[in-house]
């Protein structure tokens, strides 16, 4: 140090030392998330294989004349089923690298054997796609199905709603009852409730895609689907004599703080409720 | 998942510093970053098994374990940043030169410390924790935390007025 020597003591060693940090390059937060994701990855659990390999040894030891009937079943074995429970989101990737963000209750299907030539998943609730490209990539809903070569989607279908964003490349849609086919390119969305159709241009992409942090925006959603969606997300049961047809609501929540998000949803809506563990009453 | 609700009160409590405890120790924030998440997923595993009162010094046995195959690069200087400081008026430039140079020393002279005393210093100093925390933590007694403390003192202070 310069000619203006300053010793230096104790005292200001460990008081310049209280002002230090460690540097981040994420927060904790992000750490969090990505923590997250991982256990979700990694719960191989929550996959249900039939193709154990007791069976594959039987299967193998099969008669000559069991063939026939073992060839068939090994079809039926080769089934893979993933769900995700009330109030969890699982990151899922298909056998060809494709990744599906599944929200809470959902489930779906699709052979393992073959996927990559046959890419055909049955999907029921909801669920986002990043497809990676290859033959024609198709997810079938009870109420109609979903083509695409290489792109993401997300796709909702649950009782009486089937509800498909496009977020990048096209898709194709096509519907069981009415009786229809359209595609869709980015920022597209149709919609289909009670046998009508209704279609979105220019959608809000990252309100579309909110639900994979925890984020539901509604714009004039029938009440019915924010309160189905409150109990997936919380595992509650919400109990109400009121008829909540030809009521509708346009607001957000999160799944973070449950009596924020009844806040949320019913102070606007003008209705009054009472939570009591996992029920809530509308009065 | 209600479960991973309640998780997250663990990690919001042990994220920082069980991150900061691997940095102190490989040198580097982006593999500090990365073992610590591992730390977690571990804990998360086992997280049935574990019991309350052994959480603490459980979390930091899963830290040491995964740190011991990833070898300090010699030479690193640990790099420090301010925290947010409220600002203060009328201080002396040649002063704040002099304690920026200082820290630079410090830094420097830190990074020269034997392990154990420095995972102590810094956990006291950076991470405020009392000397009982970091005992209970890394599974020593107190008194061998204070010990640790003042060699690391003296340490600091012999390597400083040397380079001066």
């Amino acid at each position: 140090m310069s000619d203006h020597n300053h010793s230096w003591d104790t005292d200001q060693l460990l008081q310049i030392t209280q002002q230090w940090e460690v540097p981040v390059s994420i927060s904790r937060e992000e750490a969090w998330n990505s923590f997250v994701r991982k256990t979700e990855q990694r719960s191989s659990s929550k996959v249900i294989s039939f193709l154990s390999p007791r069976r594959y040894v039987y299967l193998v030891a099969a008669s000559l004349t069991l063939l026939a009937a073992a060839y068939f079943l090994f079809f039926k074995v080769g089934t893979e089923v993933v769900t995700s429970a009330s109030g969890e989101r699982l990151t899922y990737i298909l056998p060809d690298k494709s990744a599906v963000i599944m929200n809470a209750g959902s489930s779906l299907e699709y052979q393992r054997t073959n996927f990559s030539d046959h890419r055909t998943i049955f999907l029921k609730g909801e669920a986002f796609f990043d497809v990676k490209e290859g033959n024609t990539f198709a997810v079938v809903t009870d109420f109609g199905e979903v083509r695409v070569l290489g792109t993401s989607f997300n796709i909702f279908s649950r009782q009486s709603r089937l509800d498909i964003a496009c977020i990048s490349g096209k898709v194709e849609v096509v519907i069981k009852e009415p009786d229809f086919t359209t595609k869709l390119e980015k920022g597209q969305r149709i919609v289909l409730r009670g046998g009508k159709l209704t279609a979105d241009e220019n959608i809000d992409l990252k309100k579309a895609l909110a639900w994979q942090s925890g984020e539901y925006y509604f714009d004039r959603a029938p009440l019915k689907d924010v309160t189905e969606e409150l109990e997936r997300q919380f595992k509650i049961t919400i109990l109400s004599d009121h008829d909540f047809s030809g009521r509708y609501y346009s607001g957000y929540f999160t799944n973070k703080d449950l009596p924020e998000a009844l806040k949320m949803v019913f102070l606007p809506m003008g209705l009054d409720y009472e939570q009591r563990g996992d029920m809530v009453e509308i009065r | 998942m209600t479960e991973l609700r309640e998780f997250k009160v663990i990690f919001d409590q042990y994220y920082n510093p069980i991150k900061n405890f691997i940095y102190y120790k490989v040198g580097e924030v982006a593999v500090a970053e990365d073992l610590a998440q591992e730390v977690f997923l571990k804990l998360w595993e086992k997280r049935t098994e574990v019991k309350k009162a052994m959480l603490k010094p459980y979390v930091y046995t899963i830290a040491k374990n995964l740190t011991i195959n990833h070898h300090k690069h010699q030479q690193v200087v640990l790099e420090f940043s301010k925290k947010p400081q409220k600002a203060v008026d009328g201080q002396n430039p040649q002063y704040v030169l002099e304690e920026q140079e200082f820290g630079n020393q410090l830094k420097k002279a830190i990074s020269t410390l034997p392990e154990d005393l420095r995972i102590v210093f810094l956990m006291n100093r950076i991470d405020e924790l009392t000397y009982a925390e970091i005992a209970e933590r890394l599974e020593l007694t107190i008194k061998a935390i204070e010990k640790r403390m003042q060699k690391a003192l003296i340490h600091l202070k012999e390597t400083i007025s040397i380079k001066i």
